[in-house]
């Protein structure tokens, strides 16, 4: 992961116009016509400086945007908490046991697995409270589900629940764009005939907007 | 290039890799040379440069060094004299000034003067173009009060703010209000655990300092063989970098600090600790913990190891990358007898020996007598050593002033630019994710220098200055 790349990434999130680019780059190959750079329509930083969260950071605004204890973010079979067990991994120190004083200067092969798994377990941590108090819920609140699945994925609660997801991690409100790909994957996950497709679509977008390049650098 | 305090004989390290055969104790003068030559040069503000201006690693020229030595008094007989280096270095200088050596299209004297590396191709002056368009997220390009914000409470309080408080911040109004609610913040964060607290950010900065190891440490959260209690020494640290104290206290203090409570984590000064047993005439900070006397010290008579240490942790000069040698005159001695007047040893060791002469009394482990100031330390603890070891004098010289004992070198390393330096550079990694480039030389420089006048090492409000520069705040 390079910082130049995702502070790319970023800024497409960030700072994405309802409006669709008028050109996009679809890489080597593509036809004649295709300009070879998106920029997302908006100015970009001359630095390049983003950072990496690291472990402390992450399971912090994962609790805090999920109303969450720090100690129920994630935990490794049930009982090892994944800023230790992912720690270096996420881009810590272990300094008392194993030497490790300073942080890698860039993120390891395993940084985006051990972010993966340490979001997912804190979505999945919300989502089943969510789901099982639905009076106290969070984040899908009043998101009716019958039989696993959505009764409705264009519902206000549906986009209220979207709001409220991005909000909690990006700071800011989602673009239309934003929340009708959000919107398309709840149909999309259905359409894999999985179980209980509600619940995977809370899951994958919960997933999609806290694993971001927006949610994890700052 | 992270700006580095370097000194005369720094350029004798230069002069033997240029092929420059001097004597290990000569001090050609390069540096002043060179920042005569180029006075305005960020390399030369409060530093002199680094080996990497010339070499990739030593003995290894990179293109700038390739090109300088080819230039350096053509025709005379090498090896050159002291003399002969530093008359004929304006001169080399002058003749490679408008090429590029590197191959980054940037001339060499353009280089020098923006403070990129002229042998350096990824090193290139900062281009000065901010791009063009509209960013509705942010400022591109100039200081964002919302991303410093934002930036802010992840740095010092470990959580990014909420929507909501992301908003109310906008609501401020223009940037007068905002910086001064970022100002408040910047105080509440830093009495965060987060922040100060055990194994918070302040820990973070501590550890290559420290370099605990689990397995011997005494005292709270003891390993397997307790020897001494490394959590005293973060204590220091952490109360030296917080409220209205004084950073050289790490080094200089003759107290010992205590950690007590969480949210907030407090720490209190204390003239004694049972952890701790060197005599209070002899303290001096973290260089004389129990701790530091164990881990750096252990059981070596001449303990170059703990003094290199100090000099790399708290001045940011590591002499095994060449960095901070001051050569003194009739240096090394060699009075442990390990070899060390050997041409490739010297170069370093008229610094590193004279630096380590005023630790001979403080002894490492050895039963009832650890970590404890001893007079005649070697005579009585290594009587079979090499015949001239006792002679070793508790007398040394750091950044080429000479010291009578370990007190006053903690007096002169604290007092230095180079501690200073070093100081806000730990804080620029840790704050802004990389040691200080070219473009943000000029904000570095002002910060470690208002930091070591008008802030009276105060690192509270040093951080203050930090967070408004651009540096810092323009994403």
């Amino acid at each position: 992961m390079r910082p130049e790349r995702l502070l790319l990434a970023c800024f497409l999130l960030t700072g994405c116009s309802d409006k669709p680019p008028t050109a996009i780059d679809l890489g080597p190959g593509a036809g004649p016509g295709v300009t070879p750079a998106y920029d997302g329509g908006v100015a970009k930083s001359q630095k390049g400086n983003l950072r990496f969260k690291g472990p402390e950071r992450l399971t912090l605004d994962l609790a805090q945007a999920l109303e969450l204890p720090a100690a129920a973010v994630c935990n490794e079979l049930g009982q090892y908490p994944c800023l230790g067990v992912h720690g270096v991994s996420l881009g810590g120190v272990d300094p008392y046991q194993h030497s490790v004083y300073e942080t890698a200067p860039v993120t390891g092969a395993a940084t985006p697995l051990a972010v993966e798994r340490t979001v997912l377990s804190a979505c999945n941590a919300r989502i089943a409270l969510d789901v099982k108090t639905p009076a106290t819920a969070v984040v899908f609140k009043d998101v009716a589900l019958t039989n696993g699945k959505l009764n409705d994925a264009a519902s206000p609660a549906v986009a209220t629940a979207l709001t409220s997801l991005v909000r909690r991690a990006w700071l800011r409100d989602p673009t239309q764009e934003e929340r009708d790909t959000l919107v398309q994957l709840a149909r999309d996950v259905e359409a894999t005939g999985t179980p209980n497709p509600g619940i995977a679509w809370m899951q994958a977008s919960c997933l999609a907007v806290f694993s971001s390049a927006e949610a994890v650098f700052y | 290039m992270p700006p580095r305090p370097v000194t005369p004989s720094r350029w004798l390290v230069l002069g033997l890799l240029l092929g420059v055969a001097t004597p290990a104790g000569a001090k050609p003068p390069g540096p002043g040379t060179f920042c005569a030559e180029y006075p305005s040069a960020p390399a030369c503000q409060g530093t002199q440069p680094a080996c990497t201006y010339c070499h990739v690693a030593p003995p290894q020229r990179n293109a700038f060094g390739t090109a300088l030595e080819a230039s350096l008094a053509p025709g005379k007989p090498r090896p050159l004299s002291d003399e002969d280096f530093a008359l004929g270095l304006p001169a080399a200088l002058r003749a490679i000034a408008n090429e590029d050596t590197d191959g980054d299209k940037a001339p060499n004297q353009f280089e020098i003067e923006q403070g990129s590396l002229p042998g350096d191709v990824t090193s290139v002056p900062p281009s000065g173009i901010c791009g063009g368009g509209e960013n509705p997220q942010f400022k591109v390009c100039q200081y964002d009060p919302r991303f410093v914000y934002r930036r802010l409470l992840s740095d010092f309080c470990g959580v990014s703010p909420t929507y909501v408080q992301v908003q109310t911040f906008l609501e401020l109004g223009g940037d007068e209000p905002k910086r001064a609610f970022i100002d408040q913040e910047l105080d509440r964060c830093l009495k965060s655990d987060f922040w100060r607290g055990k194994h918070g950010q302040l820990w973070k900065v501590a550890h290559p300092k420290i370099r605990p190891v689990g397995s011997i440490k005494s005292g709270e959260d003891a390993g397997q063989i307790p020897l001494a209690d490394y959590y005293d020494d973060y204590a220091l640290f952490a109360w030296s970098q917080t409220d209205d104290h004084d950073a050289r206290d790490v080094l200089t203090a003759k107290f010992f600090v205590k950690r007590s409570g969480s949210n907030p984590t407090t720490y209190t000064s204390a003239t004694s600790t049972s952890s701790q047993t060197v005599d209070a005439a002899h303290r001096a900070g973290n260089m004389t913990s129990a701790w530091t006397l164990t881990a750096f010290v252990m059981f070596t008579a001449l303990p170059r190891n703990a003094a290199s240490q100090m000099y790399r942790a708290y001045l940011g000069l590591d002499i095994a990358k060449q960095e901070g040698l001051h050569s003194v005159a009739s240096e090394p001695r060699d009075y442990d007898a390990k070899g060390v007047k050997a041409e490739q040893c010297a170069a370093c060791h008229a610094t590193l020996d004279p630096l380590s002469y005023p630790y001979r009394n403080y002894n490492g482990i050895s039963g009832a007598l650890s970590n404890r100031y001893l007079p005649n330390r070697l005579e009585l603890l290594f009587p079979n050593d090499a015949a001239t070891l006792s002679q070793t004098p508790e007398k040394g010289v750091i950044l080429g002033q000479p010291v009578n004992n370990l007190l006053e070198w903690a007096q002169v390393a604290s007092n230095s630019d180079a501690f200073a330096i070093s100081t806000v550079t730990d804080y620029w990694k840790l704050l802004i994710g990389h040691p200080p480039t070219p473009e943000e030389n000029e904000e570095f420089v002002r910060t470690w220098q208002a930091f070591r006048t008008t802030h009276g090492y105060r690192v509270q409000k040093m951080l203050h200055d930090l967070i408004l520069t651009e540096a810092y705040g323009a994403p």
